[in-house]
């Protein structure tokens, strides 16, 4: 057994802790006091407390909160509500478009939606609830091997539930490793611990050197740093979230804690050869708490969730340097396309090209044309744009009753929008 | 040996009980008990649905899943059912609705017939535990939310993709199968050819015949169990 059980069975608490800091958790340890101290200097920065009006739709009834602005956060507002608010809200909708966490703090006068995973369309917590499982992945992936074996952290694909599995990528310092059911079952039984925890997921946005500072001795993840900051449109901020002291990149959301996750099984660690060296994927399947499900069913899910996650491999953010920019006037071009297809097929609405996820590897292609999957399949898959390109096809399928690969990347689009675009 | 199977004899509960009966407090004594009991039976017949104290509505669980199989088992022609319902039916146009109604629709049940939910309390309120208890097949919207209509939910999402995949798999099984199955009827054909052909040339290479002779046996036997089902 390569796992740390037996040290954590023999040590005490305290004792492992002390151990930790002066070993090679020691890394660790300094990310968390940076993130402690860069979160106490931006709440220490919101200075003279204002007032905001948010203004709160659904159940059990519609209000208007007066609440604190930067301070103040959806689960606030639940917790004036309603308890039953506060236990199932896993994610806030703002003024309708924008997801917000549960824990972040508001920043201006807005309308609010909390949504939970009973909705009558939980897409997007459903994400979130995918993300969040790759993010606790990652953080039992880092935590369950001894000191001697030296783990890095690489990056997750965009989550998609209906591929079956979330997934982490991480370089394991092992030769040939292939876990056996004992050790698949320790690390689900360390995952579920972590969910029982009920950590909070805390976000915080950071200037890229500090992120730099953070994840120094972490070499792919400074790799891709100034990568998703360049892809940013603020530019020198990346996001990042802490779940009990496990500190990683995302562009989020998550939902609100970890004890959301109900059921949870660590299916399987395949071995995936990458342009960044062999790295492991693990992958995983889990369910909300409160979603019972057979244990003949969720064998199902299980079995399923053992092949490999068809989620795109990772590559080094180097090797992506042909990325086609948009101009404004290629923008309101297809704007105007979108707007005429959309009044074609008789729907009423309003629609705009926001955001391009065409990625254009080869230049003699570098005119706008519809994008085959080949085309972005060797993007890396973290960061802003890529996020989002992944996704079109997701998206499409969510807004447009799934017209494969014809769609401009129509991304940010509110989901208040699916009705009038259903076709 | 001789002995009945008692089991046999008596109408088999479908749902757990306790083995030591509940005394449901009160000044009459066992006969209050039963007095109580024949209220909430008659209240479940009546109405299908009712939120009583826990104690109470498990007790009077029991007794309504007998008296509904003692009558689906012997019918309204049997004296004994009919004297034990003219008991614990207090109104007796219920009567009527357990054997015209009731027996009915449980007659194919293969579950109980009844369903007690825990219901909730008042916070802060008495101390009692509360319960839902209700017949099943009533008209009522149901208790619990319904995780199946929806497909939009995880669990469901995550159950039709699997089921797709599923599915494709074995489309792709039996299509190589077909495949297979066509590649040994044209080989059979191709082979039946040659060998006219190769008649008609008077077996000038005798080994090369042989060898044809050979290959066509499977392709035969494939052919053949198709003939016999036709």
């Amino acid at each position: 057994m390569i796992f740390t059980s037996i040290w954590y069975k023999t040590f005490s608490r305290r004792e492992r802790r002390n151990a930790a800091v002066q070993g090679c958790a020691g890394a660790r340890h300094k990310r968390n006091l940076l993130f402690t101290k860069e979160k106490k200097r931006q709440n220490e920065n919101v200075g003279r407390i204002e007032k905001i009006e948010v203004q709160y739709t659904g159940t059990p009834e519609d209000v208007t909160l007066i609440m604190n602005k930067g301070i103040s956060t959806p689960f606030n507002c639940a917790q004036h509500m309603s308890e039953m608010l506060m236990q199932r809200s896993a994610l806030a909708l703002i003024d309708d478009t924008t997801l917000w966490d549960m824990h972040r703090p508001l920043e201006a006068d807005c309308h609010l939606r909390l949504l939970h995973f009973r909705d009558t369309d939980p897409y997007h917590v459903n994400k979130a609830f995918w993300r969040s499982c790759s993010i606790l992945l990652g953080a039992m992936a880092e935590n369950i091997f001894k000191e001697d074996v030296h783990v890095e952290l690489h990056s997750f694909p965009s989550p998609n539930v209906k591929t079956g599995s979330f997934v982490y990528d991480v370089s394991v310092g092992l030769d040939n490793w292939q876990p056996s059911q004992d050790e698949l079952r320790i690390m689900s039984s360390q995952m579920v611990n972590l969910c029982q925890k009920g950590l909070k997921f805390e976000r915080l946005e950071v200037s890229t050197e500090l992120a730099l500072d953070m994840f120094e001795d972490n070499r792919y993840k400074a790799d891709q740093i100034p990568h998703i900051a360049s892809q940013l449109s603020e530019g020198k901020t990346v996001v990042l979230y802490r779940v009990g002291d496990h500190i990683d990149l995302s562009r989020g959301p998550m939902v609100g804690d970890t004890s959301f996750v109900g059921k949870c099984t660590v299916t399987a660690v395949h071995k995936i050869e990458t342009d960044q060296g062999i790295l492991y994927r693990f992958q995983g399947v889990a369910l909300p708490k409160g979603f019972l499900l057979n244990h003949f069913a969720y064998g199902i899910l299980e079995d399923r969730a053992r092949k490999l996650n068809p989620g795109r491999l990772p590559t080094s953010p180097s090797s992506v340097s042909n990325i086609f920019q948009p101009t404004s006037e290629v923008v309101s071009l297809v704007t105007w396309l979108l707007q005429v297809t959309l009044r074609a097929v008789g729907c009423v609405g309003e629609a705009r090209c926001v955001h391009f996820t065409l990625a254009i590897k080869k230049p003699k292609h570098r005119v706008l044309r519809m994008v085959s999957k080949n085309d972005y399949m060797e993007l890396p898959h973290y960061g802003i744009w890529v996020d989002w390109a992944s996704n079109r096809n997701e998206y499409q399928e969510y807004f447009l009753g799934g017209k494969g690969g014809r769609c401009v990347g129509l991304t940010a689009l509110p989901p208040s929008f699916a009705d009038c675009l259903e076709i | 040996m001789n002995q009945a199977d008692v089991s046999k004899l008596m109408s088999r509960l479908r749902i757990k009980y306790k083995p030591v009966r509940r005394r449901l407090k009160n000044p009459e004594g066992a006969e209050g008990r039963l007095k109580k009991i024949r209220k909430t039976l008659t209240a479940l017949l009546k109405h299908e649905r009712i939120e009583l104290n826990y104690n109470r509505a498990d007790e009077t669980r029991g007794y309504a899943e007998r008296l509904i199989s003692d009558a689906i088992r012997y019918g309204d022609c049997h004296r004994a059912t009919m004297e034990l319902a003219d008991y614990w039916i207090l109104e007796k146009q219920l009567i009527h609705k357990l054997f015209k109604v009731l027996v009915p629709r449980f007659d194919n049940c293969p579950v109980s017939y009844t369903r007690m939910y825990r219901a909730p309390r008042p916070c802060p309120g008495m101390y009692y535990k509360r319960a839902v208890l209700e017949l099943r097949g009533n008209p009522y919207p149901p208790l619990l939310p319904d995780m199946t209509a929806n497909r939009n939910l995880i669990h469901n999402v995550l159950l039709d993709e699997a089921q797709k995949e599923f599915r494709a798999q074995k489309y792709a099984e039996i299509a190589k199968k077909l495949e297979a199955a066509d590649d040994n009827v044209i080989k059979s054909i191709d082979d039946g050819d040659e060998e006219s052909s190769s008649a008609e040339s008077s077996g000038e290479d005798e080994t090369n015949v042989l060898g044809e002779a050979q290959v066509q046996q499977p392709g035969e036997k494939v052919v053949h169990p198709s003939q016999n089902m036709q």
